[in-house]
């Protein structure tokens, strides 16, 4: 939140309101009733003054009996109550419901762009899309019926004051406007002020947790005081800028406050002398001192209305830049249909794979593969062997679709991918991440992640394959166990073994693994190499590893580098005839881990 | 506006807690009560002129305007003027002082909470989640700041007017009173209801609020996973279920308020109208005047407003007792590892004894170190291996005091550390942990840490002591380079590098290290071993040992399994032993990169 952009709309076009108003239109019917109720509220609210001043002038003042009078105003009341109550609920619930569709619009959105708008874009950033600007636009959209019938109130209420009176109407209506001016005015100040002490706030916070998390550090070293100083320092800061909204608060809401109690002075004065000059009555008098008073509310929420405005405006933009992003990665428009054999499951085997002298760099004017060209038979494995940078792990990522090609085609058993189905494309191309997230779902759920009918015996096979089954049924649920953030924590490598099975349950023609056993304990990775032989058989693997063990559990090794395929041979073949091949394995080996009889993190 | 505060029912105090938290909250207050005493006069003040008004409008209309009487009119208006004036200048000052005095309180509360966090020994960090320390300093107090801010003030001024009011209308006539106040008992029990289930619907949201969020968090930085698998369609139906989940407990949360709010507004305009019926009928007696009806009748529509306030406001000040009550539990808890009053300073050097300590971490049963006695000379370098779980590590913790042992001693130079003055035992031990970690600040301030008072020069010294200061000047600001959070602008070797300096920036005559399980990148592997070394020459060293390397460079190695130190000697020795260590070193052997 700290972006500068974030709080200045920058365009006053009205093309970012379009979500809002596609949705809008969705629910006139439910808008409609928020306005028709609005105006019957509108109806009791006038009444309740009007029928209190007839009946101090009749019953009070008069001869007339108060009861019948006292009658007629709590029916007034009823139906001021009902429709109080009815107005508020339908603008609540129409906002929500808006909300929520703009939400789901919004995640659908977010999920179908292309990972290229993912690697640039940051978590923080889109979950405040999500929500807080989201809360802003709902906040707006709950105004949009409840405004409306304020006008509808001001403007009978200004009409049966002038009706009655015009000269007191003009005095006790002319310090009114002055409300929503400065309610207008206090809105827009006070935010800035409230955004200003959040920011405090979360600066005193980042002290509070660097300190907590390096305890360890500060009471190694008797550093209390440091921290202390830190703190203090920035409480002092809180209370600097709370004092100053506490400022702005006092200048305003009193004045606001003022207001009303001029134009009620305003009455009396005017209005109190034309009563004894017997140009007016009493009851007027009254119904004008609950009028203006009534009046005080609908035009401090319009001034409101104005800065509530400004922020869905912002927040709106903000929205529709992620609304307004185009997905690169697209079906085409009439896709091929891919043949059974190289679908999920097929018992045939498929899964050829071609590079032809692809092109591709994250940022186009460097490119990472460079006119590279493979080709990986159907069902037979491949390790791609290179150092840092060399663009295997982009192989994997260009295989998926995660981007496509500047230049070169790509293609699964002869398809151009790009004229496949992405769908199909990721179906059948099972992509193994080192960096495994896992869902908060339970472990089941979890493996089942790309088939969730999958049946539990499947997902039970796919985890002893995965060399997964012992660990995951020591769980304190087994199989239900929840993981995720608020579940369960596993450790790196258990985590990589799940994600194997996850890819098993996928059953895809191609199974890619990136680095996908690299924070398995190297003492237990002979058991997963095991399991891995059974996986890759029946389909072509692509396996991205620095360990020689799991290199050379493929057919053969391509050695990549800078983009380009330097050398394609077995394990053994280039170990013993490429000194590069053996200069890149000897550099990854002093940077994995030392093995150590322990990999916990102390005791 | 309104706040949507809820009480969970684990979180819910009853009368006997709610009334201590309030005592002490008090006591908390103290210095504070000048401006609190203040902005009690100002809210009071600002009240009194509300409730004025209506009767000001009943002398004006009884006296002036009935009475034939332009003077009394006239002096009405001018006194209407007068108390519309001090209302607004007592307004403004009711807001000024009552957050001088809540920010000032909220301020104290901060400090308090966290110098009495900071004291606490390592064992409290290990029980109580980093996340829920953060919250009680962060969220639980902001939580309070809208109630100093806003809420204090309402709930005072709301009870005043209320106070107040009724009484002048009691005054004026208590039949009237008494006969409009009919609905009270109505909106007393609605309020009741209210307070009760919006409490529950507001906590409902709360929840449901989290759980959107986290998905939302999950399916974005999930994204690469969902599309490779191609689960867009099934995340999108997962989302709406929880998005429809949060839709309907916002939908209950407004239908409880939207009752409430008709009910509130129909018991008014009922007050208003049993005020004109009876009214009417009470004027007719000649019991009261036509002023005093209508005064009446405008001091009911005023008095409505509060009760309604007062009744939101009770959750918000529920919960801010229920997170006053989750502070003072911190602040009621004793540091374990504390200096002694009659603490003396360690001497400058001296033997580091382990004399029969045993050990279990607080709030367990099974003791991590049992009956382990060892010496370690001036100077000598001691390695601690052992399988994970064996104790190695918290030997060495407790070599450095960062916890007390349950039985037994730990003594330098004769000294039991317990009764060493912990700026002494500071200035003797330090300890440097596996991964060097960074505050926010310049590389100069993160070194300060270890002294605050260092000079700039004792600063570059410490760096030149383990030749690392040439790496660090070579940065564009040098070392007033800000590290950022975390030190992230850093690599991994150079964090350790600074960690490294505190130490000797320190210049202790012991030295505890946690060796790193992971390495780092070639180069800087090399430049840590390096200073390493030079920080570890001339000093007593106790190192938890990863690697075969660090171990037989050791003068004696330790070996602990199971919470006994089983072996202890010489690498040479050990092997020829031919026991746990050889055994250990021969698998350390095995597995290094062939």
């Amino acid at each position: 939140m700290t972006d500068e952009a974030e709080e200045t709309p920058t365009s006053s076009g009205w093309a970012k309101w379009r979500p809002l108003m596609l949705l809008l239109r969705r629910q006139w019917r439910g808008l409609a009733l928020g306005v028709l109720v609005g105006l019957l509220w509108t109806v009791g609210k006038v009444a309740v003054p009007q029928f209190t001043g007839l009946a101090i002038d009749r019953a009070i003042d008069g001869a007339e009996s108060a009861w019948g009078w006292a009658l007629l105003i709590a029916c007034a009341g009823m139906v001021t109550g009902t429709f109080t109550a009815l107005r508020r609920y339908v603008a609540f619930s129409q906002s929500r419901l808006t909300e929520m569709r703009l939400r789901e619009q919004l995640l659908a959105h977010i999920l179908g762009l292309h990972i290229g708008y993912h690697d640039r874009a940051q978590t923080g950033q889109l979950m405040s899309r999500a929500s807080s600007d989201l809360n802003q636009v709902q906040a707006f959209v709950v105004m949009i019926p409840l405004t409306i019938s304020n006008f509808a109130l001001i403007a009978v209420v200004v009409g049966v004051l002038f009706g009655t009176d015009p000269t007191l109407a003009v005095f006790a209506l002319a310090p009114l406007p002055f409300v929503n001016l400065a309610a207008r005015r206090f809105s827009s100040r006070i935010h800035p002020a409230v955004l200003e002490v959040q920011q405090e706030q979360a600066q005193l916070a980042s002290v509070v947790e660097e300190t907590v998390s390096g305890v360890r550090v500060i009471k190694g070293f008797g550093a209390e005081q440091v921290q202390t100083d830190k703190l203090e320092a920035e409480a002092d800061d809180i209370r600097r800028v709370s004092l100053d909204a506490a400022r702005i608060r006092a200048v305003y809401l009193p004045f606001i406050d003022l207001l009303p109690a001029v134009g009620l002075i305003a009455v009396l004065a005017v209005g109190g002398h034309r009563v004894l000059n017997g140009e007016m009555t009493i009851g007027e008098l009254v119904k004008f001192n609950f009028y203006v008073q009534l009046l005080v509310w609908p035009l401090r929420t319009i001034g409101m209305m104005v800065a509530f405005g400004q922020r869905a405006a912002a927040a709106l933009e903000r929205i529709d830049q992620v609304l307004g992003t185009t997905p690169e990665v697209l079906d085409p428009p009439s896709p091929v249909t891919l043949p059974a054999h190289t679908r999920p499951g097929a018992d045939a085997t498929g899964g050829a794979i071609r590079f032809d002298d692809v092109t591709f760099g994250y940022d186009p004017d460097e490119p990472v593969l460079d006119r590279f060209t493979l080709e990986i038979a159907a069902g037979s494995s491949v390790a791609l062997v290179g150092g840092t940078g060399s663009g295997k792990s982009t192989v994997a990522r260009l295989l998926v679709r995660f981007y496509d090609p500047q230049a070169g085609t790509i293609s699964l058993d002869g398809f151009d991918i790009r004229d496949l189905r992405v769908h199909d494309v990721r179906r059948s191309v099972g992509l193994v991440f080192e960096d495994t997230l896992l869902f908060h779902d339970t472990v089941a759920a979890n493996i089942a992640f790309a088939d969730p009918d999958a049946d539990f015996d499947t997902v039970r096979r796919a985890a002893e394959l995965a060399g997964a089954a012992d660990f995951i049924e020591q769980l304190p649920d087994g199989y239900s166990t929840l993981l995720g953030e608020r579940g369960f924590s596993l450790s790196g490598g258990q985590r990589q073994r799940i994600a194997i099975a996850r890819a098993v349950v996928s059953d895809p023609s191609v199974l890619v693994l990136d680095d996908a056993t690299s924070a398995v304990d190297p003492s237990k990775e002979h058991e997963i190499r095991a399991a891995m032989r059974t996986v890759m058989k029946g389909r072509t693997t692509i396996v991205i590893a620095h360990r020689p063990g799991t290199i050379a559990m493929a057919d053969s090794v391509v050695l990549i580098d800078a983009g380009r395929v330097l050398a394609v041979g077995t394990h053994d073949e280039l170990l013993a005839t490429n000194p590069q091949y053996r200069q890149v394995l000897a550099a990854a080996q002093t940077a994995t881990p030392s093995a150590t009889p322990s990999a916990g993190t102390g005791d | 506006m309104w706040a949507s505060h809820a009480v969970s029912e684990e979180d819910r105090l009853d009368r006997e807690q709610a009334k201590q938290v309030l005592r002490r909250t008090a006591r908390l207050a103290v210095p504070f009560r000048r401006p609190a005493l203040l902005a009690l006069v100002f809210i009071a003040l600002s009240t009194t002129s509300a409730v004025l008004g209506p009767l000001l409008l009943r002398y004006g209309i009884d006296h002036g305007i009935n009475g034939k009487d332009p003077a009394a009119l006239n002096l009405s208006i001018a006194l209407y003027v007068l108390v519309a004036i001090v209302a607004y200048l007592g307004s403004r000052q009711q807001y000024i002082h009552v957050n001088i005095a809540g920010e000032g309180f909220l301020r104290a509360l901060r400090l308090r909470l966290f110098a009495h966090i900071q004291r606490q020994s390592l064992a409290f960090f290990d029980r109580n989640k980093a996340g829920v320390l953060v919250s009680r300093m962060t969220a639980d107090i902001e939580s309070m700041s809208e109630l100093v801010q806003w809420g204090l003030l309402q709930f005072v001024s709301a009870a005043l007017l209320v106070t107040f009011a009724l009484v002048v209308l009691l005054i004026m006539s208590w039949q009237l009173t008494l006969l409009a106040l009919l609905v009270l008992p109505f909106i007393a029990l609605a309020s009741i209801r209210f307070q009760r289930q919006s409490n529950k619907a507001y906590l409902a949201v709360r929840e449901r609020v989290g759980d959107n969020l986290s998905a939302l968090q999950e399916n974005i930085t999930g994204v690469r996973v969902i599309q490779a698998y191609a689960r867009e369609p099934e995340q999108n139906r997962r989302f709406r279920r929880t998005n429809r989940a949060l839709y309907d407990a916002h939908l209950r949360s407004v239908k409880v308020s939207t009752w409430y709010f008709g009910v509130v507004e129909f018991c008014g305009v009922l007050a208003t109208a049993i005020a004109i019926g009876a009214g009417g009928w009470l004027a007719k007696n000649g019991q009261v005047s036509v002023g005093t009806v209508i005064a009446v009748v405008l001091l009911l529509s005023s008095l409505f407003e509060p009760v309604q306030q007062l009744s939101q406001l009770y959750n918000t000040v529920q919960s801010a007792t229920a997170s006053l009550n989750k502070m003072f539990q911190i602040l009621d808890t004793e540091p374990e590892v504390d200096e002694r009053p009659d603490a003396v300073d360690l001497p400058a050097t001296g033997e580091l004894t382990v004399d029969a300590i045993t050990f279990a971490y607080p709030g367990t049963t099974t003791p991590v170190l049992l009956d382990v006695s060892l010496t370690v000379a001036v100077g000598e370098r001691l390695a601690l291996v052992g399988p994970t779980g064996a104790g190695k590590s918290s030997l060495a913790k407790l070599m450095a005091r960062l916890y007390d042992p349950d039985d037994g001693a730990v003594r330098f130079g004769g000294v039991d550390l317990r009764e060493a003055s912990l700026a002494s035992l500071r200035n003797r031990v330090v300890v440097v942990p596996q991964e060097g970690f960074l505050f926010d600040g310049t590389i100069a301030d993160n070194l300060r840490l270890a002294k605050a008072r260092a000079s700039e020069e004792e600063i570059r010294e410490a760096l030149r002591a383990i030749d690392a200061l040439d790496r660090f000047e070579a940065f564009p600001e040098g070392l007033a380079t800000e590290v950022r959070e975390r030190g992230s602008r850093l690599s991994a070797g150079e964090r350790q590098l600074v960690s490294l300096a505190r130490a000797a920036l320190v210049d202790p005559a012991v030295l505890v290290l946690d060796e790193a399980t992971s390495s780092l990148d070639p180069g800087t592997e090399a430049l840590v071993e390096h200073a390493l070394d030079r920080l570890m020459q001339g000093r007593t060293t106790i190192v938890v040992a990863h690697r075969l390397s660090t171990v037989q460079r050791a003068d004696r190695i330790a070996v602990v399994d199971r919470g006994e130190l089983v072996e202890l000697g010489t690498n040479a020795e050990l092997l020829a032993v031919g026991g746990r260590y050889a055994a250990l070193a021969e698998a350390w052997a095995r597995s290094q990169p062939d």
